[in-house]
């Protein structure tokens, strides 16, 4: 078996495993995200009574609504990993792999999108179920688009990561994304072109097009396409690279695993 | 080929805008299947030096060369040999039972649960830690966690092991395996091990060589047997009949360099010479000419912790 499989695995189980156990937590975190979900829903019903309803498709804000719980977890994949391990003191143990530190650190955003997935998809179809209506679905299309749009939010998430490894406590940066990202998420890619190389934007308004106009991946444009791919490997590399700055001024400091 | 090289490390830090020098132009080589232990106080430079090893500190100067291989360089040639429990951190999963752990941190290593499968349950008995199996690592106690840790490392099956202070948290009984483990040559089987701690009767015990530092420097890297032989029969204890005139102890200290620690019986003369015994037979016989009577005479043989306290107070080479 490839060392690569048996760490990705390694850092799999160890997911789900928290999550079985502390399954009280996991339960929480679905029944807050739903919630949440409802206070939203019922502030749109009072929106609609004002405003027309094919301006504010309630598609729109459900797809909407499971991005940015995606885009909250991409922030806890990530920054709060390391800055939790860091607090555990674990983060060295789990740098001297010989597989390498971004490596972990890959298969550890990979690990957590199927985490978050666990997470969201009941919460995805609580809110179908709670509206009324049940989408249709191209998992394939949804599937990559999510993944790649979220890849740019791992990205993000490393920056601050990164940062946190020499400063320590940057938590209050992630917890300040959380509302940005609804403003970023909210955003319609129509309004400018450059919209579409934030973080989220071009991933969410393609989801909304694949319920709204049953598109799959390949009737979108092309340049959406690139620009998708393109937007998530940029920020997820520049996520890297400034994690591997952080880390090697860390190393520098001999502040790697404090806190 | 050496398993450990250091070349000239030198770590300076910068605390509000003033330079620290952590560690000063270290120099020394571990060959393979050596055990060798850490000695130095607090704040000597033992943790930098040692995760400056692991490459989780970059050195201001100097290179560290581990298995022939320039530490920075390579970090999958680096953590495939070595393997650390590292002091002050948990090294440990919390939320994780302690096979759990075991299972992760081979995991780390590429190893699967099942290829690790008699390597944990070894371990597991040999560490007592059987019956723990199932519960999480935060509730064992710390010297179970600490137990925890350096399986964790062990199971990671590296040639070399570096362990910072390993002895912290274990009770008495559970010292005793640990060293009993280390001095089983069938599982060191070639490993190299470098074991940072305060207790100086496990490092006497356990290690071949001492490195003492202090200060950030070396002031001793020798073989323990050396060192010993170096101090063996340099101090004497004479136990003399305690006089009835305790003035008698003023005119010997006037005469010779001794301690005296008396009580209503018995007196004990320490005595540290130079090579020569010439003092030990001058003050034998001074103290028969004055009327004491001689119980005793014994020969001191040092243990590391004396030889250590010695060099930090910068007397051995008087």
């Amino acid at each position: 078996m490839s060392r690569h499989w048996i760490l990705f695995k390694t850092v799999l189980k160890r997911n789900i495993i928290e999550m079985r156990r502390y399954y009280v937590d996991t339960i929480g975190y679905v029944i807050n995200y739903y919630l949440i979900f409802i206070f939203l829903f019922i502030g749109y019903k009072s929106l609609i009574s004002n405003v027309s309803f094919t301006t504010f498709p309630i598609e729109g804000v459900v797809i909407k609504y499971i991005f940015w719980l995606f885009s909250v977890g991409t922030l806890a994949g990530t920054a709060r990993f390391i800055i939790q391990e860091s607090r555990a003191g674990t983060l060295e143990q789990i740098y001297m792999t010989p597989l390498g530190f971004n490596t972990i650190i890959f298969y550890c955003i990979l690990a957590d999108f199927i985490t978050q997935l666990i997470y969201i998809i009941p919460v995805f179809f609580l809110a179908m179920l709670t509206i009324g209506k049940l989408f249709f679905i191209d998992i394939l299309t949804f599937g990559i688009i999510l993944f790649l749009t979220v890849l740019s939010g791992y990205g993000i998430g490393l920056i601050i990561g990164g940062i946190s490894l020499i400063y320590k406590n940057a938590l209050a940066i992630a917890r300040n994304l959380q509302f940005v990202y609804i403003g970023i998420i909210s955003l319609s890619v129509n309004s400018h072109f450059l919209i579409k190389f934030l973080p989220f934007t071009l991933g969410t308004n393609m989801a909304l097009y694949t319920f709204n106009r049953k598109l799959a991946l390949l009737n979108f444009p092309l340049t959406d396409i690139l620009i998708l791919v393109f937007t998530s490997m940029f920020y997820l590399f520049l996520g890297f690279y400034i994690l591997h700055i952080c880390e090697k001024i860390a190393k520098n400091k001999g502040v790697l695993g404090h806190y | 080929m050496k398993s450990i090289i250091c070349k000239n490390l030198t770590k300076v830090y910068e605390v509000n805008s003033k330079k620290i020098n952590a560690i000063n132009a270290i120099n020394f080589e571990i060959d393979n299947g050596e055990i060798v232990g850490l000695l130095g106080p607090n704040g000597a430079g033992k943790t930098t030096l040692i995760k400056s090893i692991c490459n989780l500190i970059t050195p201001t100067f100097g290179e560290i060369y581990v298995k022939g291989v320039k530490n920075s360089v390579n970090s999958h040639h680096l953590y495939n040999y070595i393997s650390a429990v590292l002091e002050g951190n948990r090294n440990i999963l919390w939320r994780l039972t302690v096979k759990e752990n075991l299972e992760f941190f081979a995991g780390l290593q590429g190893y699967s649960s099942s290829s690790v499968k008699r390597e944990i349950e070894y371990f597991l008995n040999l560490f007592q830690l059987d019956e723990k199996r199932d519960i999480e690592a935060r509730f064992l106690s710390r010297g179970m966690q600490q137990k925890l840790a350096i399986t964790c490392a062990l199971i990671k099956k590296t040639d070399i092991i570096i362990l910072d202070e390993p002895t912290l948290g274990l009770d008495v009984e559970m010292e005793w395996k640990m060293r009993e483990f280390f001095e089983n040559k069938d599982f060191l089987n070639g490993r190299t091990i470098l074991i940072s701690s305060h207790n100086m009767n496990f490092i006497e015990s356990v290690c071949d060589r001492v490195i003492i530092i202090n200060k950030g420097s070396i002031i001793e890297d020798n073989k323990i047997s050396k060192l010993k032989s170096f101090f063996r029969a340099k101090e004497y204890e004479i136990v003399v009949t305690t006089p009835s005139d305790l003035k008698i102890f003023d005119i010997i200290k006037e005469k010779f360099e001794v301690n005296i620690k008396s009580d209503t019986n018995i007196t004990k003369l320490s005595l540290i010479t130079s090579d020569s015994i010439q003092p030990l037979i001058d003050i034998m016989k001074f103290v028969s000419e004055i009327g004491l009577n001689i119980i005793s005479i014994y020969s001191l043989e040092p243990n590391l912790e004396k030889i250590y306290t010695k060099l930090m107070k910068n007397k051995v080479y008087e």
